[in-house]
């Protein structure tokens, strides 16, 4: 009596399972298409401002879909369909090592335009890595009265500490901050850093974060400002060099030094990727993704998305320029302090 | 402030029926502590579009007050990997601490079988994430539920009790709509900020009942024993919607003060 009254309850609580959740997603290729270009139409937030017909997509890529499919097919039809995107913040992952970067030919290209290496054994007398931070070292131009900061993602502990480096660098008369393959991380740490160059408090851009099932819904603008700085600011020349993989936090901090009369921007047009990516998202089938989820826009209301931030002089390295040992970005940044200011 | 408003109504309702208990009858206390087992289901749209389920040990600390009237204070724990998608291959951290506080005043008393109607605080936070904060999500429910309850004694040692608990009050806080928006980010070192950034909640948006039964053996003139079966179901309406589904079975040892 007593096991029968267990197996009741068993299969009561069994039936009110299916009775309070549904039954889960199931893991069809047609499915796993459904979730992740619904999820997207949902909660993806540049539509707009990068012009795409998202329900035109569908009616293309839906009709290649069948559950007879293989993965391998399914991977393809989803990578094709957000490579539209042009976003690199929107990434598909198999779960076992592979993914799909969306518009990042030109970003994965530029990593065989600089040589850390050249860098240091030809234009530098010395490098100093700041311990506590991830890819962030300074050093003196060869020869030349100028400093060095390569700074390769936001997303140290203690921006801080940039301050400590701004005090190492003050006496020289201008310093080249290189911001060549930087991966972004945390826009606080960006703004904290521009700190130490600030000139004053700018108004330099909005975000507003998607919130609704239109694709034109946002939450309020929220302003963002550069830092004034009452202390020490570096405020001679500073010339930023930038390549096709300074991306997002590395964008909003271009955003920051770019509002400031004594920076001037070398090198190659900028990712164009601001967004905060969306928490990693989940399908059936074990693959995830992630996507932007927000705007920024310029005071002026215009946006950089997709577009990225155009030098004010534009000079890029080839793979044959590193090969022989010539970084052309870095010696037209020394040229471009000579031709200006007569440093040298 | 909104936790605040709520314990103090409580304390209010507590005095009140103190007083009136103190002229009735000694009261018997008992400090606890149980361990048990929580099979958990959870579909969290915010999080993802599948559905996390798995299985944990959870831990009790709890102070009972038994006289005509009766008082609940316990602190409950669990933290468990819940698993989603094609073989399981999602791993999801969670993490559930609770505190509540429950009083029930007896509505039938020197019988052998009781009823007894009362209220309960509870702050319950829900906490899950994946590889790191790659992924996360929350459900911070605190407020007051009325709760009613029924006792049978089955002899001088043995009694049956069971409990439901039905949320009127309760402040929700859930993530935005697309999971992160710039208050998130602007307080992702203060977490406490973020799952305390709650609302109050219509019985239409969030919907919970709790239902408890427990078996309570005297073994000794100190000590109890005590076996515990616990449902919970919570669904919240507003986007994003959350469904979950927890059973739990524990015991727990008490000890007369």
């Amino acid at each position: 009596m007593k096991k029968l009254t267990l197996l009741l309850m068993m299969a009561s609580l069994s039936s009110c399972t299916n009775l309070i959740l549904d039954e889960d997603e199931p893991n069809t290729q047609s499915n796993n298409f459904e979730i992740f270009w619904n999820d997207f139409d949902k909660h993806y937030s540049l539509f707009t401002i990068r012009n795409i017909n998202w329900g035109e997509l569908y009616e293309t890529y839906r009709p290649q879909i069948n559950d007879n499919i293989s993965d391998e097919e399914l991977w393809n039809i989803l990578s094709n369909l957000i490579e539209h995107l042009d976003d690199s913040h929107t990434v598909l992952y198999d779960g076992n090592g592979n993914r799909y970067r969306s518009g990042y030919t030109l970003n994965q290209q530029s990593t065989t335009e600089i040589s850390e290496e050249l860098i240091v054994s030809k234009y530098l007398d010395s490098v100093t890595e700041v311990p506590s931070e991830d890819h962030l070292s300074f050093g003196k131009v060869k020869d030349k009265d100028i400093g060095y900061i390569y700074l390769g993602t936001m997303d140290g502990q203690n921006p801080a500490a940039i301050d400590n480096v701004i005090n190492e660098l003050k006496d020289y008369k201008a310093i080249i901050l290189d911001l060549r393959q930087n991966t972004g991380g945390d826009d606080r740490y960006s703004s904290r850093i521009a700190k130490a160059f600030s000139d004053g408090e700018h108004f330099i851009y909005t975000v507003q974060t998607r919130n609704g099932l239109d694709h034109d819904d946002f939450d309020e603008k929220k302003e963002y400002r550069t830092y004034s700085n009452e202390e020490n600011p570096y405020l001679k020349p500073v010339v930023v060099l930038t390549d096709r993989k300074t991306i997002s936090a590395g964008e909003i901090f271009l955003l920051h030094m770019k509002s400031f009369e004594q920076v001037v921007q070398i090198g190659d047009t900028t990712a164009g990727d601001f967004s905060t990516v969306s928490n990693m998202r989940f399908l059936p089938n074990a693959w995830h993704y992630q996507y932007s989820i927000q705007k920024f826009l310029l005071p002026n209301g215009e946006s950089l998305d997709g577009i990225g931030h155009a030098p004010d002089i534009y000079v890029k390295n080839s793979q044959a320029d590193i090969s022989a040992s010539n970084d052309k970005v870095l010696e037209k940044a020394i040229q471009y302090l000579f031709d200006e200011y007569q440093i040298r | 402030m909104k936790v605040s408003v709520s314990i103090v109504i409580l304390i209010s309702f507590l005095k009140i029926s103190a007083f009136a208990q103190e002229q009735e009858s000694l009261p018997m206390n008992y400090l606890g502590i149980g361990v048990g087992y929580s099979f958990d289901r959870i579909k969290d749209v915010n999080f993802s579009p599948l559905q996390q389920h798995g299985s944990s040990l959870f831990y009790s600390i709890f102070y009972e007050r038994h006289a005509e009237n009766t008082l609940k204070i316990s602190i409950k724990y669990s933290d468990t990997i819940l698993k989603s998608g094609r073989s399981n291959r999602f791993k999801s951290s969670t993490y559930n601490p609770s505190v509540s506080v429950t009083y029930l005043k007896n509505l039938s008393p020197e019988q052998s079988s009781n009823l007894y109607i009362g209220g309960t605080y509870e702050l319950n936070i829900l906490y899950m994430d994946w590889n790191g904060q790659d992924a996360f999500s929350y459900l911070s429910t605190n407020g007051l539920s009325v709760s009613a309850a029924i006792s049978k004694q089955l002899t001088s040692e043995k009694n049956l009790e069971s409990t439901i608990s039905i949320p009127v009050i309760q402040f929700l806080s859930r993530p935005p709509y697309n999971g992160i928006d710039e208050y998130i980010i602007e307080n992702q070192d203060d977490p406490l900020k973020i799952i305390f950034n709650s609302d109050l909640v219509s019985f239409k948006d969030y919907k919970s009942i709790r239902w408890n039964i427990n078996y309570n053996h005297e073994i000794s003139n100190r000590l109890n024993w005590k076996v515990d079966y616990d449902l919970n179901i919570q669904k919240v309406e507003k986007a994003p919607t959350f469904t979950s589904l927890s059973n739990r079975i524990s015991t727990s040892l008490l000890y007369k003060l």
